[in-house]
């Protein structure tokens, strides 16, 4: 039941990711506004980030479903992760109205709490995963 | 251990190769001039130029920043007060004529939520100023 319950939450944080760098790469000058908002970067690091996060995303969420890759991608997750909840609490706290770029959404109005509680849930999922690794590694060596 | 920072190394070299591909072959490349200007973005310079077009200025800022000081004759329509503004903004908007809209500075993003609004409202043409508020101010000190 446990490495059914794990399974799923691989499978869920994998399609996340994977739609969500999806959605990036698709229009990289949107996602490069919304890394601007942040005023965290210098605007070619700005750039920097909105050509390779995507593709950092897909690469990871779609290696979350292979075995030999999967502790890798879960650690560069969840360091992505702690960065996305670090960067928007500090947006919250500078009172920047802000789109997220968390799924390249656009012109909706920040709603901080909501993104804070959604971000924390996924983090979540991703310690659950990173603390239950081994068991893990099992369940994808029987299903293999 | 070592076998995750292998891991981890490869994936993130996995992750250049598409971006390097996207910085030279995207539709939508982006530049590397932080002043150059993204599709429907205007320069305070080539406002200026239209000067026989009859420009409506939005200010997408705070009401209190506008209160403050604004672009003379700029209509207020921020987010915060949309369904309360949006109607007095457009009053005296002819269909046609080019809106504008501004917000404090060039990180900001309200000028850009506004201008999508609007568009989505059937309001064309609307292009957002860059550098917003803080290159009017620089250009008329």
């Amino acid at each position: 039941m446990k490495c059914v319950i794990l399974y799923c939450l691989r499978l869920l944080v994998s399609g996340v990711f994977v739609y969500a760098g999806i959605v990036k790469a698709l229009n990289p000058s949107q996602f490069l506004r919304d890394i601007q908002s942040y005023q965290l970067l210098p605007y070619v690091m700005a750039v920097i980030t909105a050509l390779y996060l995507p593709w950092l995303e897909i690469v990871c969420g779609t290696s979350l479903m292979i075995r030999k890759l999967y502790p890798g991608a879960l650690s560069i997750l969840s360091i992505c992760m702690i960065v996305f909840l670090f960067a928007l609490v500090s947006a919250w706290v500078r009172g920047l109205d802000i789109s997220c770029g968390c799924f390249g959404s656009r012109g909706v109005q920040t709603n901080y709490p909501w993104l804070v509680l959604r971000d924390f849930l996924l983090l979540t999922v991703l310690g659950v995963l990173v603390t239950n690794q081994w068991s893990i590694g099992k369940m994808i060596r029987f299903k293999n | 251990m070592h076998r995750t920072l292998n891991q981890i190394l490869f994936l993130c070299l996995a992750a250049l190769l598409p971006a390097i591909g996207s910085t030279f072959l995207h539709p939508k490349r982006l530049s590397w001039d932080p002043d150059a200007l993204q599709k429907d973005e205007l320069s305070l310079l080539m406002v200026e130029e239209w000067k026989e077009k009859k420009i409506l200025w939005v200010d997408a800022r705070s009401q209190e920043e506008y209160d403050r000081e604004h672009i003379p004759g700029a209509v207020l329509l921020n987010e915060d007060a949309w369904d309360e503004l949006v109607e007095g903004a457009l009053r005296d908007w002819i269909p046609g004529q080019p809106i504008v809209v501004y917000c404090s500075k060039r990180d900001c993003q309200q000028s850009q939520k506004v201008a999508a609004r609007l568009r989505e409202v059937g309001v064309s043409p609307v292009y957002v100023l860059k550098g917003g508020w803080e290159s009017w101010l620089t250009r008329n000190k």
